[in-house]
């Protein structure tokens, strides 16, 4: 059954075309990986799917219903939940306070006090957070950060989990601990992924699918070894000179 | 756990409900008794703790400051100066605070897409607006000043505004331990993180707003009968929106303890500086707003915690 | 009816009050722009300004004029001071922006209300004014005060000067830099805590020179300046952030409605127009200033 569908999607900012007519469906249960070189536009993707930007053209469907005219919050409460590849946590809040306020509106049905402490605390394990419930959020070391998007997007209850590069940054064995983890988060809680990463040994360990992007275009689609293979990929990935690397961040 | 729990609800319901009602009785006891100077005093205090905790239900929880309020004050005064020969007091003051939460929940939808310190400069604006608007209306009316004859005593006054002062103490805490309050503090965190995890902004937005225009409306409405005389300048003075802001800074906004110590503390400096001019008064409240941003930014309350730690 | 609003004397009027808009719209800009906090004490500013000329011509009797460059100097000192003594630190603190600039906003608040009060305080609250160049000029059918007229000349050859100094010096480059594109001054090497003093000075004092330049026509009270402070802000957000030429265009944009404004109506229409203004404004273009700075 296809639980996203993304067609004929464009997004246009000012003179810039982020994205360009990209269609994609993703199917329940599966994990597809998003990859596409710096300025690709996955980010713009997981926006307007999540709500935070409004497509230019085109439309998104989600479980069988419209979803790109409706508001983040909205979208949340359908079953959607995303990360920022810059992390947002709620700053002056305790871990715990970020997890438990995600729940009190992500998730459509209330939970009684026991049951949040409970489901809480399970999260945190998952996402091992377990000794930094009751930090600050702002005192966090960057790994922790990611960890804690993850664990607040669980936190709402989702069907469908929107990761993006949720490794940057971490170290190799952070790495490994982390694919350890979301496989167990997506056993555990039932959740179809798209995630979007640079590493892409990664993405070929975790993915049943993978999607490309270049320069808002999707170029590919397949299993991991169908993309390995693909000479267009790797045209986009390491052909690009290096002139257009600079100045990106 | 379950003792645990007790233990919480003691500590985040039944201690603030008591303490809330102590410091009513006192101020109320303490005002009868002490004489029609204290009363006046007693009077004041209950005033800016009503209009901070109000103010603190939308600017304390959401960070989003609002130099606006003297509006909500001035309107409910303007309704209570308007009407009160045709209605009576009980039903003025609670359609004061109406009126003000209306007017909030107009002005909202449109004032509330604005963000971080335009939002400020906004409010302030629009508060200037409706004031020489009002004014202009005044004159037009032919009504430069009113009076209102036959008002109740400070007594009365004294019992309604503590009362005012009360549950706007209770609702900024309740607010602040509830669900509506957890969105509003994480609207204040990151709005777009919030949006993204189900927080209907938009409308939290709103209603805190409208909300906390409520009880200043009445609170305006009631000191509009204490003076007995009513003018555009007086009661939508910026000075107004100006002290709430600077009390709640000393005082902090991030509980509901905060704006009880903001209002002690100005209370208390104007009451030391009873005689002097009140442009003293003034300088020395900008010198504390200036001192406390850059010192304790988390006011008094803060600070009180800081120590405990 | 179309002859009054067509006279040479309303369009005199509103080149006058244009010319000191555009200097006060240029002097928030540039402190704006460079330290990217609104000084919501800058008509305060022109305040202190006003009473400088007043004293100085009460007490010497000689042309508030020619202590102009001290009025400049004045005001450039104190906002100087308030600069190192308050916001660099602010500055400095690794806060988020958002953060550092809601508590700015509060500090210039708390600023602005000290400054008028001491003012209050030192000179009373009575409205103050002299008579000085009022020997009345007949050009055609328009009567031009003498200082009016020396109080647009004066505005319009520092707008003009500042102009120069920031599209041809390299200095007055670098401020211009800083304002439009704050990371890539900071990437090109730009010394951003040099040009933002110079900057500081550049607006605190000109705000001041509106001041002793208003001085002359219009009474001083301690608490004239808020009303400046908005204008101020409907010229730059009008204009443009960053945008000098069109700030000044603004300016002038403002002072033709205001004029136009207070002859139809009424002189109370004057702050329903000004704030009206301000509040559509920020209300249209909800990024306010920064939007068009990221442009
Ligand atoms: N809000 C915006 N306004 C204007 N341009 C934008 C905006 N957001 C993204 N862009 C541009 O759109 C393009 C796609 O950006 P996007 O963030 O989606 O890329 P990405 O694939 O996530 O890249 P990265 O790997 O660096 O995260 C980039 O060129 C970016 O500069
Ligand atoms: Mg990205």
């Amino acid at each position: 059954m296809t639980l996203l569908k993304v067609d004929k999607l464009s997004k246009i900012f000012g003179g810039l075309t982020a994205l360009d007519a990209v269609s994609l469906s993703i199917e329940d249960g599966e994990i597809h990986g998003l990859m596409g070189a710096n300025g690709a536009g996955k980010t713009t993707l997981f926006s307007i799917i999540a709500g935070n930007q409004r497509p230019s053209s085109g439309t998104v469907h989600f479980a069988g219903a419209r979803i790109d005219r409706l508001r983040p919050d909205q979208i949340c409460r359908k079953g959607i939940a995303r990360t920022f590849q810059i992390v947002r946590p709620f700053a002056g809040l305790t871990v715990r306070d970020n997890v438990e306020t995600a729940m009190l509106f992500g998730q459509t049905e209330a939970l009684s006090p026991r049951e949040r402490d409970r489901l809480i605390g399970s999260i945190l394990g998952e996402c091992g957070l377990d000794g930094l419930a009751d930090r600050v959020a702002s005192s966090l070391t960057l790994s922790a950060r990611k960890r804690l998007e993850v664990a607040r997007a669980l936190a709402t209850g989702p069907r469908l989990l929107l990761l993006d590069e949720v490794m940057a940054g971490l170290t190799p064995t952070e790495v490994t601990d982390m694919i350890a983890a979301l496989k167990r988060v997506k056993d555990n809680h039932g959740l179809t992924i798209l995630i979007i990463e640079h590493v892409m040994s990664a993405l070929n360990q975790m993915s049943d699918r993978i999607t490309v992007l270049h320069r808002g275009q999707l170029i590919a689609e397949g299993t991991p070894e169908d993309i390995a293979r693909n000479p267009q990929v790797a045209e986009a990935y390491f052909g690009v000179d290096d002139s257009e690397l600079e100045g990106r961040p | 756990m379950a003792t645990d729990r007790n233990r919480q609800a003691m500590r985040r319901i039944l201690l603030p409900l008591l303490l809330t009602l102590a410091g009513a009785a006192l101020l109320y006891g303490g005002g009868l008794r002490a004489g029609p100077y204290w009363q006046v005093v007693a009077l004041t205090l209950a005033m800016w703790i009503a209009l901070i905790q109000s103010w603190s239900i939308f600017s304390g929880l959401t960070g989003y400051v609002s130099l606006g309020h003297a509006v909500a004050y001035g309107l409910g005064a303007y309704l209570m100066a308007t009407q009160f020969r045709d209605y009576p007091v009980w039903v003025l003051i609670p359609a004061g605070g109406a009126l003000a939460g209306l007017f909030a929940l107009i002005v909202a939808i449109p004032v509330l897409r604005i963000r971080g310190p335009y939002f400020v400069i906004l409010t302030f604006g629009l508060a200037e607006l409706v004031k020489f608007a009002l004014l202009r209306l005044e004159t037009a009316l032919g009504a430069s000043s009113r009076l209102l004859f036959g008002a109740p005593g400070t007594t009365t006054l004294l019992a309604w505004m503590v009362a005012l002062a009360a549950a706007a103490t209770l609702l900024r805490h309740f607010v602040g331990l509830s669900r509506f309050g957890r969105g509003l503090i994480a609207i204040r965190e990151d709005e777009t993180a919030a949006e993204t995890l189900g927080v209907p902004v938009t409308r939290f937005k709103v209603l805190a707003f409208a909300l906390s225009a409520v009880i200043p409306g009445m609170v305006g409405a009631v000191m509009a009968l204490r003076s007995t005389y009513f003018e555009v300048l007086q009661v939508f003075s910026p000075t107004i929106s100006f002290t709430i802001v600077t009390m709640a800074i000393i005082g902090g906004s991030g509980d509901a303890r905060g704006p009880v110590l903001g209002a002690l503390f100005l209370v208390g400096l104007s009451e030391l500086l009873r005689g002097a001019s009140p442009q003293l008064y003034l300088i020395l409240l900008g010198l504390c707003l200036i001192a406390f941003v850059l010192f304790a930014p988390n006011g008094l309350s803060g600070l009180l915690d800081r120590r405990r730690k | 009816m179309l002859d009054t609003l067509l006279s040479g004397q309303l369009l005199f009027a509103a080149a006058v009050l244009g010319a000191l808009y555009a200097l006060i719209g240029l002097g928030l800009n540039l402190v704006y722009g460079t330290m990217r906090l609104l000084n919501i004490a800058h008509g305060d500013f022109l305040m202190l300004g006003a009473y400088g000329a007043f004293w100085w011509f009460t007490l010497t009797g000689i042309s508030p004029l020619i202590a102009l460059p001290l009025i400049a100097a004045g005001g450039a000192g104190i906002g100087l001071a308030l600069y190192a003594l308050v916001f660099r630190k602010q500055l400095a603190t690794g806060l988020a922006p958002a953060v550092i600039e809601a508590r700015s906003l509060l500090l210039f608040f708390g600023v602005s209300v000290v400054i008028q009060n001491v003012t209050a305080l030192l000179f009373s609250a009575t409205p103050r004014a002299y008579r000085h160049l009022d020997t009345v000029y007949q050009i055609g059918q328009t009567a031009m005060t003498g200082n009016r007229i020396a109080s647009l000349l004066v505005a319009l050859a520092i707008l003009g000067g500042v102009l120069v100094f920031l599209n041809r010096t390299l200095f007055g480059l670098e401020i211009k830099a800083l304002i439009q594109h704050r990371e890539a001054a900071r990437i090109v090497g730009i010394n951003v805590s040099r040009v933002q003093i110079v900057a500081i000075a550049l607006g605190f004092g000109s705000a001041a020179i509106a001041g002793g330049l208003l001085s002359m026509t219009e009474q001083v009270t301690p608490f004239m300046g808020f009303r400046f402070t908005i204008a101020a802000f409907v010229v730059i957000i009008m204009g443009g952030l960053g945008n000098i030429l069109g700030g000044i265009v603004a300016g002038f944009l403002l002072a033709v409605i205001e004029i136009y404004a207070v002859t139809l109506f009424s002189a109370e229409a004057r702050s329903i127009l000004i704030y009206g203004a301000f509040v559509a404004i920020l209300l249209i273009s909800p990024q306010g200033l920064l939007g068009r700075a990221r442009r």
